[in-house]
């Protein structure tokens, strides 16, 4: 009876002096005192809002031609002027949003899908299939990223869709890396060798024991790779590779701006600020992610 | 050394397969026919006359057979016939290559003169504001589309104020080394960023080592401790990062090529995409991947004079 007293009281001990935070849980407090993660995500919000509502808050129509007004300067009624087929440059803005996000959304998340499967059975399985996704891994770091890149879309001929698989085909690669050397390392520790012995399968320890620990920094990784990839769609969208008119896209938009500097620069400026504010956005949230996930930057 | 060297070469070799297995599917990926890809100016040719070209180009040969004769041809520095000149896509090339080695090396140049001094004084200055601003002149550096900053540039320097010609290359040394301004300076932004962050926290890393604090604990003075002694070793992580990036110094060499109409590989390979021109595309990849490959083999063997831990390992 007394030492039950006793036991019980060592738990409540417990319960109340070091009871550990979880993992999630102060990554989630240490993200929130982060200014510049408040400002990312605030400005990530308004950017999601516009895209999604881009309907409801362009005022005009972004592919809707009027000759009759072409080339407007700055206005009440066209914030940033009329493009030279007359279209209003605000309403693109907004609607490029949805492109720029949904392409940096989509390229980032299917390479990292692809990317942890093939990372994870490399590092975990070994023999063939590491050696054959590893060779191929090597290979494809040995190409310039944006001029393998453009060779693709060359061959397969421009479109979103073609920029958008270019991409993803040698994205995966970074994170395939990035998870196999770590899987390599997951794979020797205790934990899991004492899953084994366990008799846990394969599977179950993949899913339950290697990616969460893996996940951290996929997350970190994978933000990062967000801002990426919207860099390099509107730069091969600029260069005519991947959205195609009359698509607005921001990269599209500067490339058509280009014949209207000298009289209506505020072309030129708008959507590259846009690109500048995503990818800044991004890049505080990615920033703040890795000083709340990786232990080893924790206070 | 020697032998280091070799090895290194020697390892070189199935990744130069790797490459032109590449390029040599890109090729066989393109849709359509390849002889009427090839003849695409010319008129319409009945099948017969496309079956004979096809058997003398050795077309309906297994592809094994092919791309032995795809390297082969390459070893002889023959890539092929650009429909779009009539030239040999080599001579094209090679024509064009002083010109993208000139705008890559001066944008190295760039970089090295102002992001490492940047670095390091943000990490001698660490936590002031010269830190601060530094880390936010690096952070912006790595969000801002280069090809839009060249589009700045060119708006300010070159329309508004009219300092500098926007478009093409100068024929005078005079009016060459104005024109490259700008191209330059917007690609050495592609790796301003990272190098600047790079030489921080490399400087920083090596400040923290036990022989830096010797040399304080010994009563020398800061700024020899800090130059002569911590500032070589952090420079070599820092060359190596650059040399590192060097695939991406080129991949944005194209896309300013074209901006600022310089006459490099880079701009090359963007017309030749929308003419059709497919053989200048593919031999861009490959030719830029050897650049990539040789420049990592240099760093390699220098690093390794630099620092002869390295041939031990």
């Amino acid at each position: 009876m007394a030492e039950q007293v006793v036991e019980l009281r060592a738990d409540a001990a417990y319960e109340n002096v070091t009871r550990p935070k979880s993992f999630w849980n102060s990554a989630l407090r240490q993200l929130i005192r982060n200014n510049r993660a408040i400002l990312g995500f605030a400005v990530l919000l308004v950017l999601v809002l516009a895209a999604v509502f881009a309907e409801q808050i362009a005022p005009y129509d972004p592919i809707k031609t009027n000759y009759s007004n072409v080339k407007q300067p700055p206005s009440a009624e066209h914030f940033i002027g009329t493009d030279e087929l007359g279209r209003d440059g605000f309403s693109r803005l907004i609607y490029g949003a949805r492109i720029s996000l949904a392409v940096g959304f989509i390229v980032s998340s299917i390479s990292v899908t692809i990317g942890v499967a093939l990372g994870a059975i490399a590092g975990y399985f070994g023999g063939i299939a590491d050696m054959a996704i590893m060779r191929v891994v090597d290979l494809m770091m040995a190409f310039p990223f944006l001029v393998l890149a453009i060779a693709l879309v060359a061959v397969f001929g421009p479109s979103l869709f073609n920029m958008m698989v270019a991409l993803i085909v040698l994205y995966w690669i970074w994170f395939a890396r990035v998870v196999r050397g770590m899987v390599l390392t997951l794979r020797e520790t205790e934990f899991i060798v004492g899953a084994k012995a366990a008799g846990a399968s394969d599977i179950a320890i993949i899913f339950r024991h290697i990616l969460p620990n893996v996940f951290p920094v996929v997350v970190v990784q994978g933000s990062f790779s967000v801002a990426e990839a919207i860099l390099i769609a509107a730069t091969l969208s600029y260069l005519g590779l991947g959205a195609q008119p009359p698509t607005p896209e921001w990269g599209s938009m500067l490339s058509n701006a280009k014949e209207l500097m000298r009289i209506l620069p505020v072309m030129s400026i708008a959507p590259g600020v846009a690109i500048m504010i995503t990818v800044l956005a991004i890049n505080f949230i990615g920033d703040a992610l890795r000083d709340a996930l990786d232990p080893t930057l924790r206070q | 050394m020697k032998k280091y060297i070799l090895r290194r070469v020697i390892l070189m070799i199935p990744l130069v397969i790797g490459i032109t297995t590449v390029t040599f599917a890109l090729i066989h990926l393109i849709p359509g026919d390849p002889v009427e890809l090839m003849m695409s100016n010319t008129r319409q040719m009945t099948q017969q006359e496309i079956d004979r070209i096809r058997d003398k180009l050795g077309l309906n040969d297994p592809l094994p057979v092919q791309y032995v004769r795809y390297v082969t041809n390459l070893l002889k520095g023959d890539m092929g016939i650009s429909v779009r000149s009539r030239s040999a896509v080599s001579y094209e090339i090679s024509q064009r290559m002083p010109d993208t080695i000139i705008l890559t090396v001066t944008s190295i140049v760039l970089v090295l003169v102002f992001a490492l001094p940047l670095g390091i004084l943000s990490a001698l200055k660490r936590g002031t504001w010269i830190d601060t601003a530094a880390m936010t002149f690096a952070l912006f550096g790595v969000s801002i589309p280069a090809f839009w900053f060249g589009i700045m540039l060119m708006l300010i320097f070159g329309l508004h104020l009219d300092w500098l010609p926007t478009v093409g290359q100068g024929k005078t040394p005079i009016e060459f080394a104005r024109s490259l301004v700008l191209p330059s300076v917007t690609l050495s932004l592609i790796l301003l960023g990272l190098v600047t962050r790079m030489a921080r926290s490399s400087m920083l890393e090596v400040l923290s080592l036990d022989y830096v604090r010797t040399a304080h604990a010994k009563g020398m003075g800061a700024r020899r401790v800090n130059f002569r002694h911590a500032l070589p070793n952090a420079l070599i992580p820092v060359l190596t990062v650059i040399s590192g990036q060097f695939a991406s110094l080129l991949g944005g060499a194209v896309v300013i090529e074209k901006i600022f109409g310089w006459p490099g590989i880079g701009r090359l390979a963007v017309d030749a995409i929308f003419a059709r021109d497919y053989l200048v595309v593919t031999n861009t990849v490959l030719v830029f991947s050897i650049m990539v490959i040789l420049v990592n083999l240099a760093n390699d063997i220098l690093y390794s004079y630099i620092d002869p831990r390295i041939r031990l390992q």
